[in-house]
């Protein structure tokens, strides 16, 4: 097992290696530069002593050595735009993305793992075609507009949520207010997940229930309820725990468009804004916390698996 | 010798109107599929009231006529004016055009891909299988959207940067499916005895292995459309896709994001088009492959 975690480790940091090369490359090699070069009170003379001062008239590979020592040594660099550690603003942002991350993923399992349960068990009824037509408008319907249409909906014509931000302006600081703003974004960023979650189970279950298992289960007189939940849905969790984690670097990049419609202060405006000013050190740090935190949960997932079925061993 | 004559017409008449191939048992199937055949037709509907925009639309999508910002709709301007008085059923042709494209050619660029990479992967074997399934994995669990959204913001939003982004970012699934094929396929006889008559790999992958799994392909390309269409418009959503005042319908909804409160119609019109889309993409990709693969139905 520890074998297993230290093979998976060096992976992870390998391929955080390779994408940080790409990242930095497509950065520093892009049209234009940092928009705080492009000051118009600045002469010709200012931005080259500017430029030095970043350290941006050195050799590439020199600048990304140096970045990546910086980053060795906890220090992810300075905001060029904010002016602030880059690693502090993320600190700040960070967790509410992963707020939003959670409820939506959180919210997608508790709908889709009991509606998928339920089609399994009576398939081709109304009901399961109910679901199967539902999942197929969770996974066409686009992110943003479906935000646009709850907005219009629910904080404009029914005033019932705010349309967003994640706190109310000048009002108190209560977990009441934040889930109150929570719950539009959270629904629009599990919608897509919700209904692909709830076709594998529907698969994963159905497969299960022609099981030998199963039908001993039944046949020892054991209820519709327990064979469904305790003998099916305990197998059929592995599929559908596979496919949760191959979701989760999608769940990350929705949540970037979720976070612009609903005005949501996370990493996905940031790396927005990020990206159009040439922020580089934030576009660096945005893009190295973000693929550890898809890296760590992916590492999570493979955690799970041991819990859900004890006979899977890592090796 | 006359009866036998005739005795042999009538079984082979017969055995005629028995023996359907393939295509036309895949076709049959698909046919009872009404649910996919009816988004079939949608779909036909939308491409060609698209493709037609120059003739049919009722007036020019860019003419900007500032008194009559946002009206609603009426006799001469069915869906209303935009915010600067531009006709929005017009806009909502024409702009189809461009999203149908982007999400037309960058399927294809994705498939031209993960068929290349995923024939050469399973063919060759060995490392050069090894290294680019890595790559495959790894790329597979990067936060794409993230890193395309960079991307597109660093190297400017031009249409061709949009499709190689999306292209860049979707060839996985196609290149893992073609190299499931190749591996299935490679060591079956009429491979082999290409090979022996001395056919060359590029021959044999082109002629022989690849054309195998042209069904599996064709159900990956018509669920790739809808996700490249829905991946365009929520990168021109974003302002990194089609540059206004070029329409497409990302950029619509865009713009009609100002306007929720007043006039909310803006924002239903382009968003229907693309949930209709991509919702018929994958009505009639799920359909085509129930039809080809029956024992997949039930999953």
């Amino acid at each position: 097992m520890l074998r297993y975690f230290a093979h998976r480790i060096v992976q992870t940091g390998a391929l955080l290696l390779i994408i940080s090369v790409v990242v930095f490359t497509l950065v520093t090699q892009a049209p234009g530069g940092p928009s705080i070069l492009l000051d118009r009170n600045m002469g010709p003379d200012d931005i080259a002593r500017m430029r030095a001062i970043l350290g941006l008239d050195r050799p590439l590979h020199v600048q990304y050595i140096r970045w990546l020592g910086q980053v060795v040594r906890g220090n992810l660099g300075i905001s060029y735009q904010a002016g602030l550690p880059v690693l502090e603003i993320i600190g700040q942002m960070l967790p509410n993305t992963l707020l939003l991350s959670a409820a939506a993923l959180a919210l997608s399992l508790v709908v889709a793992i009991p509606a998928g349960v339920l089609s399994a068990a009576r398939p081709y009824t109304a009901l399961d075609h109910t679901v199967t037509f539902l999942c197929f408008f969770g996974i066409s319907i686009p992110t943003f507009w479906f935000g646009l249409m709850l907005i219009v909906v629910f904080s404009i014509a029914l005033g019932w949520l705010p349309p967003g931000g994640m706190r109310t302006i000048g009002g108190a600081r209560s977990a009441l207010d934040i889930t109150r703003h929570l719950i539009l974004p959270a629904v629009v960023l599990g919608a897509a997940n919700m209904a692909l979650f709830a076709r594998y189970t529907r698969s994963s279950t159905m497969a299960v229930l022609r099981a030998d298992y199963v039908r001993t289960a039944r046949s020892k007189g054991l209820g519709e309820r327990s064979v469904l939940y305790r003998h099916a849905l305990r197998n059929a969790l592995i599929t559908i725990v596979t496919v949760v984690g191959l979701q989760l670097p999608r769940l990350v990049g929705g949540a970037a468009i979720t976070e612009t419609v609903f005005a949501w202060p996370g990493m996905g405006s940031l790396a927005v804004r990020a990206a159009f000013e040439r922020d580089y050190p934030m576009i660096m740090g945005i893009t190295l916390v973000i693929s550890l935190v898809v890296a760590a949960s992916s590492l999570l997932v493979d955690l799970i698996y041991g819990y859900i079925d004890p006979r899977i061993r890592y090796e | 010798m006359a009866t036998l004559t005739r005795a042999s017409a009538t079984s082979s008449a017969a055995a005629r109107a028995r023996v359907r191939t393939p295509t036309e048992r895949v076709l049959a199937r698909f046919r009872r599929n009404r649910l996919a055949v009816a988004a079939l037709l949608v779909l036909v509907l939308i491409h060609v009231a698209v493709l037609l925009a120059p003739w049919i639309a009722p007036h020019d999508p860019d003419r900007v006529e500032l008194a009559k910002r946002l009206t609603a709709p009426n006799i001469e301007h069915w869906l209303g004016t935009d915010e600067f008085g531009r006709d929005v059923l017009s806009r909502l042709l024409v702009g189809g055009q461009v999203s149908l494209a982007v999400g037309l050619t960058s399927m294809i660029a994705s498939m031209v891909l993960g068929i290349l990479i995923g024939a050469a992967a399973g063919y060759a074997g060995g490392a050069t299988d090894a290294v680019l399934m890595r790559i495959t994995d790894g790329m597979l669990s990067v936060p794409l959207f993230f890193v395309a959204l960079m991307a597109l913001a660093l190297l400017g939003a031009t249409v061709l940067n949009l499709v190689l982004v999306i292209a860049l970012s979707s060839w996985m699934t196609v290149a893992r499916v073609v190299r499931a094929e190749v591996l299935r396929t490679r060591e079956l006889e009429f491979v082999l005895a290409a090979r022996a008559l001395g056919c060359s790999p590029l021959r044999i992958l082109a002629r022989h292995v690849v054309p195998q799994s042209v069904p599996s392909i064709t159900v990956a390309a018509t669920l790739g459309v809808a996700f490249a269409v829905l991946l365009e418009s929520s990168l021109s959503f974003l302002g990194l896709g089609v540059q206004p005042p070029a329409a497409s319908w990302g950029n619509m909804l865009s713009g009609a994001r100002g306007y929720l409160r007043t006039v909310p119609g803006l924002a239903v019109y382009p968003g229907l088009l693309i949930f209709m889309t991509v919702l018929c993409y994958n009505w009639f990709g799920d359909g085509l492959r129930d039809a080809i693969d029956p024992t997949l139905a039930e999953r």
